[in-house]
This record gives structure tokens, sequence and C-alpha cells, in this order.
């Protein structure tokens, strides 16, 4: 370890790994980075990453352009998920679903007019959702009724990979040097206090390193949060198919007893994965399910995996920092495992550790709060994919059952720090799983069920009328594709 | 408003202090096209606090929302503009610092401004960081403007109002008795409640008249009448962490121009307040009698004043602390009866505009859905402890040891929150960030830097600046505080400067505490 904090090794050769040294090499430009890639594990297996809008700033600063992840990287637009279980049939999506009226949110009046007796259809008046559902997309448009529009990309994984550590490896500079070195770690060496000083590789190479960036679960700290009590579903088979058909908008969600399928789709394919619970389903009987699932079972590749849903205790731990699959693993819902390696690096720039042997207390410092405020977050993480995974409603943790509670009782969304979910987009999931509240805001209850009606049905018609004007999504790509 | 039966058509509102007024005030117009009738009880006998003097921004957005003109509202009620407070003496004797209503610098590559000034400063930087801040060069100059909307220098920080609040409370009587809320004078001597839930039903008055009501809002001062001694809901003391529990009032005179800040001077049991309103000035001593006496704090205090005092000295008595549940049955503790947080911050009045807007948020029908009350005690608990622990930061961040007090607030054991946000400051710089909660980073910083809280180390990536580097940055930056300030006119000229109508930027000004940037 030197007296700075210069040199940084990530292990690992998968999209966490690369994204993390990206996220490196922008926001510590001209701190005489020395920056070690020890390229292990390189993903070989297809699958479909979705990023979301945040990504977008990260990536204009390693001058990839969004055009270039449809045109390159074989990425497609996603408005949301359609998600089917034994007793809801929704989509839910990141955008907004009407907006403020006389400022009381939109969803009051549906609920007020469901309460009244009258018939209601939230999708109807979400653009994301009618869009979606007609395989139609837009970007955000300022001042128009598009500009709240909320979207993330789905992009082939091994193609972005080999996108991103390209444009690393062009991030080289006068004051930041990059080793990219195809091996793995054989073992670590440890000094005053169990910091990690550095990495003996199989390539007989020794690393000497200020802080370690572990993507790859070899140093994660043994210590776990188990989330099985409401996330069982631990083991995935996926898989991809070809596919002449349009491309959907929106991804699809499908539940059975004891396990899961997902879909999303890229131009020409759908990657699946079915996730089930090893105790009640074989992985022979997984493979049955995904047959009858999907029709005639024709994969061009196919996987099965073991997972555990929970956390690592410490996810930053003396000068090691984990991410990756394994610091987390909730499922693969709502939140890509990038975008939690997203927020874990923001939060570790914005707790920059400090060099030298004598900061030793500073740091714990450091960690301590980082692993704080990651466990705050993913109590909400776990609390999104408890609602939509877990059907024991007994079982929830209590966060949940309070939001719950308390949007059933009032119509509100109760106020957590470091949330995860805009207010209006738990609203979607929370009335998506049939949580109706059966009180709505006190100043719309003056209104009578006809009036409630006309002015949803105004809001409806003035929904499809912008949903009408808007391009089909394969149209869109096509035209990205074609420009030079 | 409502074909609903279960909905409240009452609301009674003991207590005519400011809560109380402010309470029945926004209801009045929430409730403006309904049929609920709203009844304000109050006793001239027993009075009211009535020193809450000095405000947050956020009290701008109450007033609009209640349509209030800020010209006439400020004319009424003989207001100043207030940017931030001076705390004097706190650190250590003779040193002083303003905590302003704005931001110190911007970051830069995503590291906060702080670390920046810091670094200079352990390498030789005299400036006080202070000398970064657009809001406290304006107090220091005394003058005033409103902040710009853009994402200029000139939008770096908010304001509020020193107001005389006796004035305001009037203000706002008029304005609820305009939208027909019923006046009840006279004290409340017998509660009476349902048997079966133990919900208040109704009070009876020494006038001999009975005011019922579907919900009560408790507003009745520290005795908390229905909160406390009727409904017995508990109270958590505060007084290990926030000793003093004595105040004494004294107006005076003003024997120089209003400045566009308050003024909190550190003494020796406690410390004194000053605030400058356009006729007179309000002067206050809050302080620990465990560590002197009634008699020598209004000495004190006597010694400190500016002018000629202008009435007899009010001493109250309180216990910081909060009430365990803010809300109760059919009972919301609104105002002192929710809980006491000394005045250090002016955050009595915030607190009673967020227990208002709360309640208006969740505003029940006759059961009292449990969701609503829960959530409302959860969130009104989550504001009141962050502001609890940032006033005992003011305390404890000192190195006073000159009296048996100063060396109890620096020694004493702090509650684990705070103790966790001062020890990684102390040993990194970095203030742990809250979305929601009153006060944010710049105000940590404030005091931190003001009370001489000097990190151990900086963030590592500043450190390649060397100081004519980051002084080049920070001269630039002061030049142009300097430059805006120049430009602007003096305080007293921009209170005359709302008899013109054109001068409106408090329509748009941001009402968040330090400002849109
Ligand atoms: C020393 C000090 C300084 C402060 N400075 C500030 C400041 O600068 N800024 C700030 O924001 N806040 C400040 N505060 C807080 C602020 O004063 C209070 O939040 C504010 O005055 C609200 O008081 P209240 O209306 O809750 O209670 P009170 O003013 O005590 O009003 C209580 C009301 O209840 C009525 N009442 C009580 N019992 C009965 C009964 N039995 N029958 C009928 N009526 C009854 C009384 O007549 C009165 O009308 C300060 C507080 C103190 C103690």
């Amino acid at each position: 370890m030197s007296n700075a904090m210069n040199k940084i090794t990530i292990i690992g050769g998968d999209e966490h790994a690369w994204s993390a040294a990206a996220r490196c090499l922008v926001s510590l430009r001209g701190q005489n980075l020395e920056l070690t890639m020890i390229d292990c594990d390189a993903p070989t297996t297809p699958a479909v990453l979705a990023l979301d809008l945040s990504a977008h700033q990260f990536h204009q600063a390693i001058g990839i352009q969004e055009t270039s992840l449809i045109k390159n990287v074989g990425g497609s637009y996603c408005y949301g998920t359609q998600y089917k279980t034994a007793d809801s049939v929704f989509v839910f999506t990141q955008s907004p679903v009407g907006e403020l009226i006389n400022r009381v949110h939109f969803h009051h009046y549906i609920a007020r007019l469901k309460n009244v007796g009258g018939s209601v259809d939230f999708s109807a008046h979400s653009i994301a959702v009618q869009a979606g559902q007609q395989n139609k997309f837009s970007h955000p448009q300022a001042n128009t009724a598009l500009d709240k529009l909320d979207y993330t990309i789905n992009l082939d994984r091994l193609r972005y990979i080999h996108l991103l550590r390209s444009a690393v490896l062009g991030l080289e500079a006068a004051t930041t040097k990059i080793k990219h070195l195809k091996s793995s770690v054989k073992s670590v060496e440890y000094g005053k206090e169990g910091i990690v000083t550095s990495l003996i590789l199989n390539s007989g190479e020794c690393i000497e390193t200020d802080f370690v960036i572990d993507c790859s679960g070899r140093l994660v700290d043994d210590q776990f949060e188990s989330w099985r009590e409401f996330l069982p579903l631990d083991k995935s088979l996926s898989w991809v198919q070809e596919s002449t058909e349009i491309t959907p908008v929106l991804n699809q969600y499908n539940e059975f007893d004891h396990a899961s399928l997902t879909q999303t789709s890229l131009p020409g394919g759908r990657f699946y994965r079915l996730s089930y619970d090893s105790e009640y389903v074989s992985d022979q009987q997984a493979l049955g399910l995904a047959e009858q699932k999907v029709g005639k079972f024709a994969p061009q590749f196919s996987e099965q995996t073991n997972h555990r849903a929970g956390v690592a205790k410490r996810i930053w731990h003396h000068n090691v920092l984990n991410i990756g699959p394994a610091s987390v693993y909730a499922g693969h819902h709502l939140f890509s495992g990038l975008y939690h390696t997203q927020t874990a690096m923001d939060r570790w720039l914005s707790l920059f550790p400090r060099p030298g042997v004598n900061a030793i207390e500073a740091n714990k410092a450091l960690a301590a709060e980082y692993n704080r405020q990651f466990h705050v977050e993913m109590a909400h993480v776990r609390d999104v994919h408890v609602l939509i995974g877990c059907r024991q409603r007994n079982n929830y943790p209590s966060t949940l059952t309070h939001r719950l509670n308390l949007f059933v009782g009032t119509g509100r969304c109760a106020f957590y720090e470091s949330d995860v979910l805009e207010p209006h987009q738990w609203v979607n999931l929370m009335l998506g799983f049939g949580h109706w509240p059966n009180k709505t805001d006190p100043l719309i209850n003056h209104l009578t069920r006809t009036q409630l009606e006309n002015l949803l049905e105004r809001h409806h018609a003035e929904t499809e009328q912008v949903v009408a004007k808007m391009p089909q999504h394969d149209q869109l790509l096509q035209a990205i594709r074609n420009a030079s | 408003m409502s074909e609903n039966i279960n909905a409240v058509r009452h609301v009674s509102i003991v207590g005519g202090g400011t809560a109380g007024w402010m309470t029945a005030a926004a209801l009045a117009k929430i409730l403006e096209d309904s049929d609920c009738v709203i009844t304000l009880i109050e006793s001239e006998q027993i009075g009211t606090v009535g020193v809450g003097e000095a405000t947050l921004p956020h009290l701008r957005f109450f007033n609009q929302r209640l349509g209030i003109d800020e010209p006439e509202f400020m004319q009424r009620v003989n207001a100043t503009y207030k940017l931030g407070i001076e705390f004097v003496n706190w650190g250590q004797q003779g040193d002083s610092y303003i905590h302003p209503f704005g931001d110190f610098g911007s970051p830069i590559n995503g590291i906060p401004f702080h670390h920046y000034w810091l670094h200079a400063h352990n390498q030789g930087l005299k400036n006080p960081i202070g000398d970064y801040s657009l809001p406290i060069a304006v107090c220091e100059k005394n003058k005033f403007a409103f902040p710009a909307q853009d994402n200029s220098l000139a939008s770096t920080y908010s304001f509020a109002y020193h107001i005389d609040a006796s004035l305001y409370a009037k203000f706002l009587r008029e304005y609820c008795e305009a939208r027909g809320v019923i006046r009840q004078e006279g004290k409340v001597v017998k509660v009476n409640q349902d048997t079966e839930t133990g919900f208040v039903t109704s009070v009876e008055m020494d006038s001999d008249v009975t005011v019922e009501g579907d919900l009560f809002i408790d507003c009745s001062g520290f005795r908390g009448l229905l909160i406390e001694q009727t409904l017995n809901t508990g109270y958590e003391h505060w007084r290990h962490w926030l000793p003093c529990d004595r105040a004494v009032a004294i107006p005076c005179q003003s024997a120089e121009e209003p400045v566009p800040y308050t003024r909190a001077t550190a003494d020796k049991a406690g410390w004194r307040w000053r605030i400058p309103l356009q006729h007179r000035v309000g002067n206050g001593h809050v302080y620990c009698s465990d560590f002197i006496s009634d008699d020598e704090a209004e000495h004190s205090l006597r010694q400190g004043l500016g002018g000629k005092p202008e009435a007899e000295p009010n001493f109250l008595r309180f216990n910081t602390g909060r009430r365990k549940q803010m809300w109760n049955k059919n009972v919301v503790a609104i105002g002192l009866s929710g809980g006491f947080l000394e005045p250090l911050e002016s955050t009595g009045i915030h607190l009673i505009q967020l227990g208002i807007m709360k309640l208006i948020e969740f505003f029940p029908n006759k059961e009292m859905d449990k969701a609503y009350v829960s959530e409302f005690n959860r969130v009104m608990q989550m504001e009141i402890e962050r502001i609890k622990d940032f006033l005992i930061l003011h305390y404890n961040a000192t190195e006073r040891d000159d009296s048996e007090f100063w060396n109890y607030v620096r020694t004493m054991s702090l509650p684990d929150e705070l103790q966790r946000k001062i020890d990684l400051f102390r040993q990194t710089g970095h203030v742990v960030k809250y979305q929601e909660g009153l006060f944010l980073e710049p105000s940590w910083v404030a005091v931190y830097f003001g009370q001489r809280a000097r990190p151990i180390s900086v963030d590592p990536r500043v450190e390649r600046f060397d100081l004519p580097q980051i002084k080049m940055q920070l001269d630039k930056l002061k030049s142009q505080i300097d430059a805006a300030v120049l430009s602007m006119p003096d305080h007293l000229q921009a209170i005359k400067n709302l008899d013109d109508p054109t001068n409106d930027g408090w329509k748009h000004a941001s009402m968040n505490l330090y400002g849109s940037h």
C-alpha cells in the first residue's frame, strides 16, 4: 500500500468489472491513477442487460452515445414489464401514469372511481403502457405530453462488455495507466489489520495495490444476510431463442407455482430466464416447464445457475469493495445487477478512501458509513422484490407492511430515506398487485361517479391521441441503425 | 364537500398561540369549500409564549399557500429579512461565524467544495470558509436582494423573516375570522372523552360553553392540555443533550439599523438571542437552571441589550424533548404541545408548519385510521430527531472550557447517530447526507467549521492541487461574490422597496433552505 490512493485493482471481466473501471477512470481523471484489470471469468454466456437513464451521463463521459448502443450492441428500448401472476395482470412502467390534477395525484382519481363502483383501468392512462402494448416508442420530449417518459435500454450483454472494454482501454492517458491482465488471482497478501497489500496472480505476477474492487466474488466477506425466507427461488435456467418477430417494448414476467419466467427481447432474439425453487422443482422439471411455457424449446444456448437471495453484510471491508452478484442478489426483476454496481460505485466515489497506513481509522469510518447506506438502500430493494416475488403476505418485512397499509388506508406513499423507487413507481406496483386504496384524497371526495368517469375518459382519449402519433419501435431502431 | 358520513365535520383547536392560528388558517383555507366547522379556543388569561420571532424560508411557502401577499405581511408584522444566524462565542470566546440560508462554493469534479477549502486552509489559507458563501457576504455588508431563479451564483441562497410573533397571530386571526373560523374566548376547564374509545368528544369552558369536535388539535402549549393532561401520551426528555430549561425575554428599542440575520451569542450557561425587527429588537437568554440563577440570566441579558428595554422580563420554563406520539386517538399536538427544541436554529414555527402540512396530507375521517396516525407520527419523529441532533452539535462541537456548563456539554455522551456523524466528519471531512430532513450538508459544514471541528484528513483527490491553484479558484469566487453584494441595496432600503409593486422577486424566489442552486 502506497501513500496515495492511486493503485486500484479490479478483479473480474464481466460488465460489473468494466463498468466499475469506466467509473474510476472518469471520476479519477487527473489523479495519477494506476488501474489494474485482472480480467478473469469473462462471461461467455449471452444475457440481456437493462440500462436505465442514469447510465447516460457516464456513457457520455466515456464517449459512448446512446445510438451506438442501439447500433453496435444490438440494443432495444423498453418501457417496462408486463406481470402475469395468479391474481394480477398489469404493466409496470418507470414512467409516471397520469399527472397531478388540482394538486391531487392521478391515482387518487382512479381509486376514487373504483371505490364508488366504477370500472377502472389504470394502464389505460399510461402513455408508456399504451405505447408498449402497441410496440411503439418515443424518447421523452420536453414541454410535451411525453416529457416525463422514462425508459431503459436492453442490451446484448456480451457485446456491451466488449464495447465497454474497448472504451475503457482507450481511456489510457498521461495521468492514467491501465494494466490489462488476462489472469486470475491465486493468492492474496495482507498487511496490517487485514489490509490487502498485493495480489499474486496465476501468471505469477504480483500486483501491489491500494484498493481492490472485487467483482469476482473471490474476496467476498462470508457474512451474508439471506433473504431466502422472502425470495425462495434459488435456481435459474436461462436460454436464448431466435425470433423473427417484432421487438417488444415490454418485458414479460409470468409467475407459476414455485417458479417464474421472464422474457426480455432484443432485435432478432428472446432471452428467457426461468427461476425456480429447487425444493419443489427439479432441474428436469424446470426444463419441462420451459418447454411447456414457450412452445418449442429450441435454445441457441441454455444454462442452469444457483442463486442465493440476499446481501453481503460488509460490502466494503478493509480495502476491498465487493460488487456484482456475489454481493447482492434479489432476483432479476426491476433492478438489473448493473444498476447496483452503478450505485455502489457512485457511493464509493462519494466516500472515497484515504491513502496510507495511517488512514486505517478513517477508512473504517468510511466503510462503516458505506455499509450502512448500502443496507438502507438494500432494504428497499428487498421490499420491491418481495412485493413482486413473494405471495405470502403475512411474511412481509415490516417496512413493506407499513407501506402497503398506508397506501391502502390513505392512498399515500410512505416516505423512506434512500428509497429506490419514485413514489409513482411504488403506486404502479402496489396497484398492479391489487393493493387498492380504500380511501382517497379528501380534496376529491366531492367528485361524483359521473364526473370522475368523464374526467378519466377525457384523459384516456388524450393518452390515445398521444400514443397514436408515436413511431413503431422497430422502425425507430431501424432508423437509428441506418443512420450514418 | 363529502357524502361520507364518516367525514370530519368539526375541527376544534385548543390554543391561540402561533400554532393555533397557523393551524386554523391553513385548515380554513383548505376546507374553504367544505361544511366543516373550525373552532379555536384561546384564553387571554393564560396568554401565549409569543416569543417565536425568527423563522425559516419555508414560512414563505406557507404564507403563499394561504394567498398572503408578502409585502403586506411584512408591513403588518414589522418584519425584516433573515439570511442566516450569526453564532458568536460558540467554538471559543471571541469566535464568530454565520450559518447561512445558502451554500458554500459548489462541488468540483463531484467533490464537495469544503474539501478544497480545507486543503487550502491546511496549507495556510487564512480566509474562513464563510468568505465563499454569498448570503454570508450579504449579511456582513447589511444588504439584501431577492435571490435569482437561474443557476447563477445569485441563486445560491434563500431568505426568511424576523417577525413580531404576536402581530403574526393577530394577522392570522383576521385571516381566519374572515373565513368563518369561530373563536371562543375562555379557559378550558374540563375535557370529555368517549368511554369506549377514549376519543376526546368535547371540552367545557369556564364561560359555560361546551365545544365539541371530531378532531381536536392541541395547540395549548407546553402543558399539552389534551395530548398529555387528558390522554397521558408520554414525553421523551432530551435534557441530557439539550440541558437548557429556561429563558428570559426582554424586547428593546432599536439603536441601529436592523441587520438581515439573527444573532445567537453563547453565554456562561446558555446563549442569548437578538432578533432585529423594524420597530424593535427581540432579545432573550436561554439558559440551564442547574448552572445559573434567573437573576444572573436576566442580568446578563440586560447587559447585552443594545437599546432601552420595552417591557418587563418574561420568564419561561421548558423541557426539551418530544411527545411520544404527536397524534394520539383524535388529538393531534401541534406546536409546543408536541415537543420542544430550543430556539437555537429557529425551528419552532417550522415544526408547526410541518405538522400542519402533514395533517393536511393525512387528513382523517372520524375513525382516525391507524395508517394515517402511524405515518404522521413516524415522519414527525424523524424530522424532530434530526433537528435535535443538529442542535446538540452546536453545544458539543466546542473548545470552550471556561464554565461548568460548557465543560458538561463538551464532554457529554451523544446520541449514537450523531456520534457516528461527528466521528466520520472528524476522520474524513465527510458530511453524512440525508435526502430529506431540514438541515443538509451546507448547514453541517457551517457549524463544524464555524466551531473549530477540523477533520484529520481531506478527500485525497484534492491533494494534487497546491495552494496557488486552489487559491486562484477561491479568489475568483470571492471576487464574484463581492461584486454581487456591491450591486445590492442596503437591508433597510430593501424593506422600504416593498412599497414598489414592481419589486416582486419574492413571488418566485426559492423556498427551500439553500436557494435554487
Ligand atoms: C424562549 C423561546 C424562544 C423561541 N424562539 C423561537 C424562534 O425564534 N423561532 C421559532 O420558530 N420558534 C421559536 N420558539 C418556539 C415558538 O415560540 C413556539 O413554537 C410558538 O410560539 C408556538 O407556541 P404554541 O402556539 O404552541 O403555544 P403558546 O404560545 O403557549 O400558546 C398556547 C395557547 O393555548 C392556550 N391555552 C392553554 N391552556 C388553555 C386552556 N386551559 N384553555 C384555553 N386556552 C388555553 C393559551 O391561551 C394560548 O393561546 C421559541 C420558544 C421559546 C420558549
